[in-house]
């Protein structure tokens, strides 16, 4: 039976920043099936404005190494005060304990490093959205 | 009123009072038998009378006698002893007059002489001083340059003995032994392919003058990349020549080499099979004929496997990064220096305190990047000061630079870290500093609300205050040429005193009883070659000598039984001390004292203490007589050796005395005509009753 994920009485809405590949997809599927909302955006800037009309509860950010663009959005969004309740889920592709530490520094509530089966995403999703 | 009289004249009436006394003594006797005489035995009186004569004159002699060893002899003696030293050690006390006081104007020439000499060699110092004070500061500096090259160097004499040696190679080989002046090179090194290098590079005929040799150390099995070049010319050798070696550690490298060869072939092995797996399960799939009904199952069990293959190469890649790129040992405090150099007179005020941390990195690449940082920070006007601190974080440490005001955008950051570094090396970005550091930079907010930018720095160490190092115990380039033409095997015999290696040492006990059960707590030494103290040579080790410290013992010197607690026993620090003194001569002040405590542990150490031994007490009662005062503060005040009231009684102070007080020793041992080791024995052996007393003590 799969579980319905809803924040605060309405439905989840959960907002996927970059993985725009199969990985995004398979995200999208799952997490849809589990009967959250599901924006995707490029991870750029530029999307802030479009983030903050969609209202997310949890935004999920794909972070690589060596590209600091997703930390730049990340200081962004928790500059902005329409965003201050939405929790930052950030995917790495390293999982150092230098980059979870830099995650957290910049605002993320929680971090996963790929790969990581579908469960470990819905459980943090869903602990994000209870929280 | 006698001391005012001319010396002949007090002479002449001492002789005139000797003459007078034995004729009054005379005059007396033959009144005293003349009253006495007896008519019919006149010889009786006469006898009596000439026997009280014979005595009172015997008594007044004795008396002139006393008088004249008191007031001339010893006077004499004292005081050529006094100018002895003189001609030998730079005193600049004036003489004591005062035993030589019925000596006329003797004391008070020598006294004028010696001022001569004092003012005449102190002209003479500082002419000297200022002709070489260049030459000084230039050896200094080329030291200080040494000190400071990331690489071991060790100079070794044709004889295969070390010549020079910098604080690299100490590092380099801290596991297996420390380089000293004159031991040999395999003491440290594996014998066989320096050895066989050295040979190659003797017989090549086409001019080869070095050559690349991997070399393991001899106790901790350390793989050495060792360079040796032939010497010689400029370096005055004899006719063989000797050798430089320069040594790198590449047992790290190599390890770390293996390690990414075992992390690859087993991620391939270990990827293989999920792989393989997932290829049949899918193959499975989209087979027409079908027949594979739980492939769901299948695939997400294939899929787990292999996630979880990834994610345990991945922890082990991560836990066993490391790097390429040159890393050294630099403090906080170089690492701000470096930055405030590179920011110059006009950046904004920089508040750095200077924790005692040594940090493993690229100090210039580190400070370069986060002067680029301050300068991007000002550029923006997010900050009118800036703090900078680095504390101890896990393992490693971190730094944060933080101020009051914006924080630093990451586009920002990101200008700063993929521009290429200013002054670098090689083009180089300091995102890939970062990376060679497998380090990574990001903007904070601290808790009290200040912006920051954190770097973290993966490997770093407490380190002792620099302003705390003793003397001798810094990171100095020891060196002497001179040893390039000796050979120094230990052997005494026929051997020059200034030919000899001395160790010079001290004990701190726990009582004056060796063989009542009293114990060493304290153990200093330093080494003396060619006529000079060798600085960096040190040991100075405490003691835990299981068993109390009497409080009276304590009051002496100082160490309680907290200090000494986790201390090395007797057994470790008297091997070290042992290792220290390897092919030297033994000095000490009372020898037999210090000596006793070793031979009574020789078993538990393991090695016997059979060097050849020097007391300083001995040598000088041969220099100043038997009579002098021997305490070391005598010694001291003799040759003009100031010992700081904090290190006396500390076995580290008083070793250096007693080497201070030794070394000027030396010099007049030598003007005596005592130039060999075998010399002093002899003079030794000549007062029969010193080398017996001696043997007694040394046992």
């Amino acid at each position: 039976m799969t579980k319905t994920f809803s924040c605060n009485g309405h439905e989840a809405r959960v907002a996927l920043l970059g993985l725009d590949d199969t990985l995004g997809d398979a995200i999208e599927h799952s997490l849809s099936r589990d009967g959250c909302a599901l924006t995707r955006a490029p991870c750029a800037t530029s999307v802030l404005d479009g983030l903050c009309a969609a209202c997310p509860d949890v935004i999920v950010l794909e972070s690589r190494t060596s590209d600091m663009s997703a930390f730049g959005l990340a200081q962004e969004i928790r500059q902005r005060r329409d965003l201050d309740h939405a929790r930052l889920l950030v995917l790495q592709n390293s999982g150092r304990a230098i980059d979870k530490r830099r995650a957290r520094a910049m605002g993320a509530d929680a971090f996963l490093s790929m790969p990581f089966p579908m469960s470990s995403l819905r459980i943090e999703v869903g602990r994000l959205l209870e929280a | 009123m006698f001391n005012t009289l001319s010396l002949r004249l007090r002479i002449f009436l001492f002789f005139a009072l000797l003459g007078c006394g034995a004729l009054a003594i005379l005059a007396g006797s033959l009144a005293f038998a003349a009253a006495r005489m007896d008519p019919a035995q006149p010889m009786a009186a006469l006898t009596t009378g000439g026997i009280m004569a014979g005595f009172l004159t015997a008594a007044l002699v004795a008396g002139i006698w006393y008088l004249f060893d008191e007031n001339v002899a010893r006077a004499i003696e004292r005081l050529s002893s006094e100018l002895r030293a003189r001609a030998h050690a730079d005193i600049s006390r004036d003489l004591d007059a005062a035993p030589a006081k019925y000596l006329g104007d003797l004391a008070p020439a020598a006294g004028e002489l010696t001022r001569t000499l004092a003012s005449a060699r102190s002209e003479l110092e500082e002419t000297v001083a200022e002709q070489t004070s260049r030459l000084k500061e230039q050896t200094a500096q080329l030291t200080a340059l040494l000190s400071d090259v990331d690489m071991g160097l060790i100079l070794c004499a044709p004889s295969h003995q070390i010549v020079f040696y910098n604080p690299t190679s100490v590092d380099l080989l801290q596991d297996t032994g420390r380089p000293r002046l004159d031991r040999m090179i395999f003491d440290l090194l594996r014998e066989g392919p320096i050895r066989r290098t050295y040979e190659t590079l003797l017989k090549a005929e086409t001019g080869e003058k070095h050559r690349d040799v991997l070399v393991s150390t001899v106790a901790c099995g350390r793989t050495i990349a060792a360079h040796m070049r032939l010497v010689s010319g400029a370096l005055g050798m004899g006719e063989k020549p000797g050798y430089v070696l320069t040594l790198r550690d590449v047992s790290k490298d190599m390890k770390m080499h293996s390690e990414r060869e075992r992390l690859l072939t087993e991620t391939i092995d270990s990827v293989r099979l999920p792989a393989a797996r997932l290829q049949a399960v899918l193959d499975m799939i989209n087979d027409p004929v079908g027949g594979f009904a739980d492939h769901d199952a299948a695939l997400r069990s294939e899929a787990a496997e292999l996630v979880e293959v990834v994610n345990t190469l991945a922890e082990r890649h991560d836990a066993d990064q490391d790097t390429w790129w040159p890393m050294q040992d630099v403090r906080a405090s170089q690492l701000i220096d470096a930055i405030r150099g590179h920011l110059g007179p006009d950046a904004l005020p920089l508040d750095a305190p200077s924790p005692h941390i040594s940090l493993r990195c690229d100090g210039f690449a580190l400070s370069s990047l986060l002067a680029s940082l301050i300068h991007k920070i000002t550029d923006l006007g997010l900050a009118k000061a800036l703090s900078l601190t680095v504390e101890m974080e896990g393992p490693g440490a971190m730094v944060s630079l933080h101020w009051d005001g914006g924080a630093l955008p990451i586009p920002a950051l990101r200008e700063v870290l993929d521009a290429p570094l200013e002054d670098g090396p090689i083009e180089i970005t300091g995102q890939e500093i970062l990376n060679h550091h497998n380090s990574d930079i990001w903007p904070e907010t601290t808790d009290s609300g200040q912006a920051a930018l954190m770097l973290p720095i993966a490997e770093a160490r407490m380190v002792e205050a620099l302003g705390s190092l003793k003397p001798g115990y810094g990171r100095p380039t020891v060196f002497d040429f001179d040893l390039l033409t000796q050979v120094r095997d230990g052997a005494v015999t026929g051997k020059k005193l200034s030919e000899l290696t001395y160790v010079v040492f001290d004990t701190e006990t726990t009582g004056l009883d060796p063989k009542g059960g009293d114990e060493i707590v304290q153990i200093a030494a330093v080494r003396l070659l060619n006529g000079k103290r060798v600085d960096g040579e040190v040991l100075d080790q405490l003691v835990d000598p299981k068993r109390t410290i009497p409080p009276k013992s304590t009051e002496i010197h100082g160490i309680t039984e907290d200090m000494v607690k986790g201390m090395p026993t007797i057994k470790e620090a008297g091997a070290q001390f042992h290792r220290f003194c390897q092919n030297a001569v033994l000095v000490a002040h009372n020898a037999p004292f210090d000596m006793a405590f070793f031979h009574r542990h020789a078993e538990t150490i393991g090695a016997p203490f059979d060097h050849p031994v020097i007391d300083t007490v001995l040598l000088s009662a041969i220099l100043f007589g038997q009579n002098e005062v021997h305490t070391l503060d005598a010694l001291a005040d003799r040759f003009g050796v100031v010992i700081p009231a904090e290190v006396r009684h500390t076995a580290y102070g008083d070793t250096v005395a007693t080497a201070e007080v030794f070394q000027r020793m030396l010099a007049m041992l030598e003007a005596q005509g005592m130039t060999t080791y075998d010399d002093v024995v002899a003079a030794m052996e000549k007062n029969a009753r010193l080398m017996r007393e001696m043997k007694a003590r040394v046992g």
